[in-house]
Protein backbone atom coordinates (compact mmCIF):
# COMPACT_ATOMS: atom_id res chain seq x y z
CA UNK A 1 0.00 0.00 0.00
CA UNK A 2 2.77 2.38 0.86
CA UNK A 3 4.37 1.59 -2.50
CA UNK A 4 1.17 2.55 -4.20
CA UNK A 5 0.95 5.77 -2.27
CA UNK A 6 4.47 6.71 -3.18
CA UNK A 7 4.36 5.78 -6.82
CA UNK A 8 1.05 7.36 -7.73
CA UNK A 9 1.82 10.66 -6.08
CA UNK A 10 4.36 13.01 -7.57
CA UNK A 11 6.95 12.35 -4.87
CA UNK A 12 9.04 10.16 -7.14
CA UNK A 13 9.07 12.92 -9.74
CA UNK A 14 10.02 15.52 -7.18
CA UNK A 15 12.84 13.25 -6.14
CA UNK A 16 14.05 13.21 -9.75
CA UNK A 17 13.87 17.00 -9.85
CA UNK A 18 16.04 17.18 -6.74
CA UNK A 19 18.59 14.72 -8.09
CA UNK A 20 18.73 16.63 -11.35
CA UNK A 21 19.12 19.96 -9.56
CA UNK A 22 21.92 18.65 -7.38
CA UNK A 23 23.83 17.21 -10.33
CA UNK A 24 23.31 20.39 -12.29
CA UNK A 25 24.61 22.39 -9.36
CA UNK A 26 27.81 20.38 -9.58
CA UNK A 27 28.21 21.18 -13.27
CA UNK A 28 27.44 24.89 -12.76
CA UNK A 29 29.91 25.07 -9.87
CA UNK A 30 32.50 23.56 -12.21
CA UNK A 31 31.73 26.23 -14.81
CA UNK A 32 32.25 29.01 -12.30
CA UNK A 33 35.43 27.45 -10.92
CA UNK A 34 36.79 27.30 -14.48
CA UNK A 35 35.80 30.82 -15.40
CA UNK A 36 39.45 31.67 -16.16
CA UNK A 37 40.65 28.33 -17.46
CA UNK A 38 41.85 28.43 -21.07
CA UNK A 39 40.09 26.06 -23.49
CA UNK A 40 37.30 25.30 -21.02
CA UNK A 41 33.88 25.21 -22.66
CA UNK A 42 30.84 25.76 -20.45
CA UNK A 43 28.93 22.58 -19.68
CA UNK A 44 25.36 21.85 -18.70
CA UNK A 45 22.87 19.03 -18.27
CA UNK A 46 20.15 18.57 -20.91
CA UNK A 47 17.58 20.80 -19.19
CA UNK A 48 15.04 20.96 -22.01
CA UNK A 49 15.14 17.18 -22.39
CA UNK A 50 14.55 16.85 -18.68
CA UNK A 51 11.60 19.21 -18.82
CA UNK A 52 10.03 17.30 -21.68
CA UNK A 53 10.60 13.99 -19.91
CA UNK A 54 9.03 15.44 -16.80
CA UNK A 55 5.95 16.50 -18.76
CA UNK A 56 5.76 13.04 -20.24
CA UNK A 57 6.11 11.37 -16.85
CA UNK A 58 3.45 13.57 -15.29
CA UNK A 59 0.98 12.75 -18.03
CA UNK A 60 1.79 9.10 -17.66
CA UNK A 61 1.22 9.36 -13.92
CA UNK A 62 -2.20 10.87 -14.44
CA UNK A 63 -3.30 7.80 -16.35
CA UNK A 64 -2.69 5.62 -13.35
CA UNK A 65 -1.24 2.12 -13.35
CA UNK A 66 -1.66 0.21 -16.56
CA UNK A 67 -2.90 -3.22 -15.72
CA UNK A 68 -2.33 -4.98 -19.00
CA UNK A 69 1.44 -5.57 -19.19
CA UNK A 70 1.34 -5.94 -22.97
CA UNK A 71 -0.12 -2.53 -23.48
CA UNK A 72 2.22 -0.82 -21.11
CA UNK A 73 5.17 -2.49 -22.77
CA UNK A 74 4.04 -1.77 -26.30
CA UNK A 75 3.31 1.84 -25.63
CA UNK A 76 6.30 2.77 -23.54
CA UNK A 77 9.06 0.73 -25.12
CA UNK A 78 8.05 1.61 -28.61
CA UNK A 79 10.13 1.98 -31.76
CA UNK A 80 13.75 1.33 -30.89
CA UNK A 81 14.44 -1.47 -28.48
CA UNK A 82 16.85 -0.86 -25.66
CA UNK A 83 16.16 2.82 -25.62
CA UNK A 84 12.96 3.52 -23.79
CA UNK A 85 12.73 7.15 -24.68
CA UNK A 86 13.74 6.76 -28.30
CA UNK A 87 10.46 7.96 -29.64
CA UNK A 88 10.43 10.96 -27.49
CA UNK A 89 13.94 11.93 -28.56
CA UNK A 90 13.32 11.38 -32.24
CA UNK A 91 9.96 12.96 -32.46
CA UNK A 92 10.51 16.58 -31.68
CA UNK A 93 7.24 17.59 -33.34
CA UNK A 94 5.22 15.59 -30.89
CA UNK A 95 7.30 14.83 -27.87
CA UNK A 96 4.24 13.60 -26.08
CA UNK A 97 3.50 11.01 -28.73
CA UNK A 98 4.87 8.60 -26.19
CA UNK A 99 2.13 9.65 -23.90
CA UNK A 100 -0.75 8.10 -25.64
CA UNK A 101 -0.06 4.66 -24.38
CA UNK A 102 -3.53 3.45 -23.71
CA UNK A 103 -5.86 2.82 -26.59
CA UNK A 104 -9.40 3.93 -25.90
CA UNK A 105 -11.28 1.31 -24.04
CA UNK A 106 -8.29 -0.09 -22.23
CA UNK A 107 -9.42 -1.50 -18.94
CA UNK A 108 -7.72 0.54 -16.28
CA UNK A 109 -9.58 -0.62 -13.26
CA UNK A 110 -8.81 -3.60 -11.08
CA UNK A 111 -5.19 -2.67 -10.57
CA UNK A 112 -3.22 -5.04 -8.39
CA UNK A 113 -2.70 -3.69 -4.92
CA UNK A 114 0.99 -2.93 -5.33
CA UNK A 115 1.15 -1.98 -8.98
CA UNK A 116 2.96 1.33 -8.99
CA UNK A 117 3.84 3.35 -12.03
CA UNK A 118 7.43 2.86 -13.03
CA UNK A 119 8.73 6.20 -14.21
CA UNK A 120 12.43 5.44 -14.22
CA UNK A 121 12.36 4.77 -17.95
CA UNK A 122 11.63 8.42 -18.61
CA UNK A 123 14.88 9.41 -16.99
CA UNK A 124 17.76 7.45 -18.49
CA UNK A 125 21.29 7.84 -17.14
CA UNK A 126 22.25 10.07 -20.07
CA UNK A 127 19.88 12.70 -18.78
CA UNK A 128 22.16 13.27 -15.81
CA UNK A 129 25.38 13.57 -17.78
CA UNK A 130 26.87 16.91 -18.72
CA UNK A 131 27.47 18.06 -22.25
CA UNK A 132 28.33 21.34 -23.94
CA UNK A 133 25.99 24.08 -22.72
CA UNK A 134 23.56 25.48 -25.29
CA UNK A 135 23.26 28.08 -26.58
CA UNK A 136 26.96 28.66 -26.76
CA UNK A 137 28.34 32.01 -25.77
CA UNK A 138 31.00 33.88 -27.75
CA UNK A 139 34.38 32.20 -27.65
CA UNK A 140 37.16 34.25 -26.13
CA UNK A 141 40.72 34.27 -27.39
CA UNK A 142 41.82 31.77 -24.75
CA UNK A 143 39.28 29.20 -25.96
CA UNK A 144 36.86 29.76 -23.08
CA UNK A 145 33.28 30.83 -23.73
CA UNK A 146 32.68 32.23 -20.27
CA UNK A 147 29.58 34.13 -19.31
CA UNK A 148 29.42 34.66 -15.58
CA UNK A 149 26.00 36.31 -15.75
CA UNK A 150 24.47 33.28 -17.44
CA UNK A 151 26.06 30.90 -15.02
CA UNK A 152 24.96 32.79 -11.93
CA UNK A 153 21.44 33.13 -13.28
CA UNK A 154 21.23 29.44 -14.12
CA UNK A 155 22.51 28.64 -10.66
CA UNK A 156 19.86 30.85 -9.07
CA UNK A 157 17.12 29.26 -11.14
CA UNK A 158 18.45 25.81 -10.35
CA UNK A 159 18.45 26.40 -6.63
CA UNK A 160 14.94 27.87 -6.78
CA UNK A 161 13.71 24.76 -8.59
CA UNK A 162 15.36 22.52 -6.02
CA UNK A 163 13.84 24.52 -3.19
CA UNK A 164 10.46 24.27 -4.87
CA UNK A 165 10.75 20.49 -5.12
CA UNK A 166 11.74 20.27 -1.46
CA UNK A 167 8.77 22.36 -0.38
CA UNK A 168 6.31 20.29 -2.39
CA UNK A 169 7.81 17.06 -1.12
CA UNK A 170 7.59 18.40 2.41
CA UNK A 171 3.94 19.28 1.95
CA UNK A 172 3.20 15.79 0.68
CA UNK A 173 4.95 14.16 3.59
CA UNK A 174 3.20 16.44 6.02
CA UNK A 175 -0.24 15.53 4.72
CA UNK A 176 0.75 11.88 4.82
CA UNK A 177 1.83 12.41 8.38
CA UNK A 178 -1.51 14.01 9.20
CA UNK A 179 -3.33 11.04 7.78
CA UNK A 180 -1.20 8.60 9.73
CA UNK A 181 -1.67 10.40 13.01
CA UNK A 182 -5.41 10.90 12.41
CA UNK A 183 -5.45 14.60 12.88
CA UNK A 184 -6.50 17.39 10.59
CA UNK B 1 26.36 17.98 -3.26
CA UNK B 2 29.66 17.83 -1.40
CA UNK B 3 31.38 17.53 -4.74
CA UNK B 4 29.94 20.88 -5.81
CA UNK B 5 31.53 22.46 -2.77
CA UNK B 6 34.86 20.79 -3.57
CA UNK B 7 34.69 22.15 -7.10
CA UNK B 8 33.94 25.67 -5.90
CA UNK B 9 36.75 25.34 -3.37
CA UNK B 10 39.19 24.48 -6.14
CA UNK B 11 38.06 27.68 -7.85
CA UNK B 12 38.56 29.65 -4.64
CA UNK B 13 42.05 28.24 -4.16
CA UNK B 14 42.95 29.04 -7.76
CA UNK B 15 41.80 32.64 -7.46
CA UNK B 16 43.51 33.13 -4.12
CA UNK B 17 46.75 31.77 -5.58
CA UNK B 18 46.36 34.23 -8.43
CA UNK B 19 45.90 37.04 -5.91
CA UNK B 20 49.07 35.87 -4.13
CA UNK B 21 51.13 36.12 -7.31
CA UNK B 22 49.71 39.58 -7.97
CA UNK B 23 50.71 40.69 -4.49
CA UNK B 24 54.21 39.28 -5.08
CA UNK B 25 54.50 41.11 -8.39
CA UNK B 26 53.38 44.43 -6.95
CA UNK B 27 55.61 44.12 -3.90
CA UNK B 28 58.62 43.38 -6.09
CA UNK B 29 58.04 45.99 -8.75
CA UNK B 30 61.44 47.55 -8.17
CA UNK B 31 63.40 44.58 -6.84
CA UNK B 32 66.76 44.23 -8.53
CA UNK B 33 68.35 41.50 -6.40
CA UNK B 34 67.35 37.97 -5.46
CA UNK B 35 67.11 36.55 -1.94
CA UNK B 36 70.87 35.86 -1.79
CA UNK B 37 71.66 39.45 -2.71
CA UNK B 38 72.89 38.66 -6.23
CA UNK B 39 72.07 41.07 -9.00
CA UNK B 40 69.04 39.61 -10.77
CA UNK B 41 65.80 41.49 -11.35
CA UNK B 42 62.66 39.82 -10.03
CA UNK B 43 60.80 37.75 -12.61
CA UNK B 44 57.09 38.29 -12.91
CA UNK B 45 54.93 35.44 -11.55
CA UNK B 46 51.65 34.43 -13.13
CA UNK B 47 49.16 31.60 -12.78
CA UNK B 48 48.11 29.03 -15.36
CA UNK B 49 44.73 27.39 -14.88
CA UNK B 50 43.95 23.89 -15.98
CA UNK B 51 40.82 21.71 -15.85
CA UNK B 52 40.83 18.94 -13.28
CA UNK B 53 38.51 15.96 -12.82
CA UNK B 54 37.26 16.02 -9.26
CA UNK B 55 37.14 12.99 -6.99
CA UNK B 56 34.70 10.22 -7.77
CA UNK B 57 32.58 12.10 -10.26
CA UNK B 58 31.82 10.44 -13.56
CA UNK B 59 33.15 11.44 -16.91
CA UNK B 60 31.99 14.84 -18.03
CA UNK B 61 30.52 15.93 -14.74
CA UNK B 62 32.18 17.96 -12.03
CA UNK B 63 35.27 19.57 -13.47
CA UNK B 64 37.32 21.61 -11.02
CA UNK B 65 40.31 23.78 -11.66
CA UNK B 66 43.99 23.24 -11.01
CA UNK B 67 46.41 26.11 -10.63
CA UNK B 68 50.13 26.33 -11.39
CA UNK B 69 52.37 29.28 -10.62
CA UNK B 70 54.67 30.03 -13.52
CA UNK B 71 57.68 32.32 -13.65
CA UNK B 72 58.00 34.60 -16.64
CA UNK B 73 61.71 34.52 -17.47
CA UNK B 74 61.21 35.41 -21.15
CA UNK B 75 60.12 39.02 -20.98
CA UNK B 76 63.21 41.28 -20.92
CA UNK B 77 63.62 43.61 -17.93
CA UNK B 78 62.61 47.24 -18.08
CA UNK B 79 65.73 49.43 -18.41
CA UNK B 80 65.63 52.73 -16.57
CA UNK B 81 68.39 55.35 -16.79
CA UNK B 82 69.51 55.91 -13.23
CA UNK B 83 73.31 56.33 -13.12
CA UNK B 84 73.56 56.74 -9.34
CA UNK B 85 71.87 53.42 -8.61
CA UNK B 86 74.21 50.81 -7.08
CA UNK B 87 72.87 48.18 -9.50
CA UNK B 88 73.21 50.31 -12.64
CA UNK B 89 75.27 48.87 -15.50
CA UNK B 90 78.22 50.70 -17.07
CA UNK B 91 75.91 52.82 -19.24
CA UNK B 92 73.92 53.92 -16.19
CA UNK B 93 70.85 51.74 -16.83
CA UNK B 94 69.14 49.78 -14.07
CA UNK B 95 67.33 46.57 -15.04
CA UNK B 96 63.99 46.60 -13.25
CA UNK B 97 61.43 43.76 -13.26
CA UNK B 98 59.06 43.97 -16.19
CA UNK B 99 55.89 44.42 -14.18
CA UNK B 100 53.08 46.60 -15.40
CA UNK B 101 51.03 47.92 -12.53
CA UNK B 102 47.90 48.43 -14.63
CA UNK B 103 47.96 44.80 -15.79
CA UNK B 104 48.35 43.62 -12.22
CA UNK B 105 45.51 45.78 -10.92
CA UNK B 106 43.14 44.62 -13.64
CA UNK B 107 44.13 41.05 -12.85
CA UNK B 108 43.51 41.64 -9.16
CA UNK B 109 40.05 42.98 -9.86
CA UNK B 110 39.25 39.99 -12.05
CA UNK B 111 40.55 37.57 -9.44
CA UNK B 112 38.49 39.10 -6.69
CA UNK B 113 35.32 39.04 -8.79
CA UNK B 114 35.91 35.42 -9.74
CA UNK B 115 36.51 34.64 -6.07
CA UNK B 116 33.17 36.25 -5.20
CA UNK B 117 31.44 34.23 -7.90
CA UNK B 118 32.79 31.04 -6.37
CA UNK B 119 31.67 32.14 -2.92
CA UNK B 120 28.18 32.74 -4.31
CA UNK B 121 28.24 29.24 -5.78
CA UNK B 122 29.23 27.75 -2.42
CA UNK B 123 26.43 29.64 -0.69
CA UNK B 124 23.87 28.41 -3.20
CA UNK B 125 25.10 24.84 -2.77
CA UNK B 126 24.93 25.18 1.00
CA UNK B 127 21.39 26.52 0.78
CA UNK B 128 20.38 23.58 -1.37
CA UNK B 129 21.89 21.13 1.08
CA UNK B 130 20.14 22.77 3.99
CA UNK B 131 16.77 22.73 2.28
CA UNK B 132 17.28 19.04 1.42
CA UNK B 133 17.79 18.36 5.10
CA UNK B 134 14.47 20.05 5.78
CA UNK B 135 12.60 17.12 4.29
CA UNK B 136 10.98 15.12 7.06
CA UNK B 137 11.80 17.72 9.63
Amino acid sequence: MINDLMSTSTSSLLEKVMIFAEKRQEVLAGNIANIDTPDYVMRDLPVSDFKAAMTAAVERLQQGPITNPDISKASLNSSIPGYPNARYYNNSQDPLGLLNPSQPGTPQSAAPADAGVDLSQYFPEEMFEAGIAKPENVLFRDGNNRSIENQMMEMGKNSAIQRFAVELLNAQFRSLDAVISERV
Amino acid sequence: MLNSIDISTSGLIAQRQRMNTIAENLANMNTTRDAEGNLSPFHRRFVAFQQKQMGTSQEGRGIGVKVDVEIDSQTPPRLVYQPGHPDADKNGYVALPNINMVTEMVNALEASRAYEANIAAVNTTKQMGESTLEILR
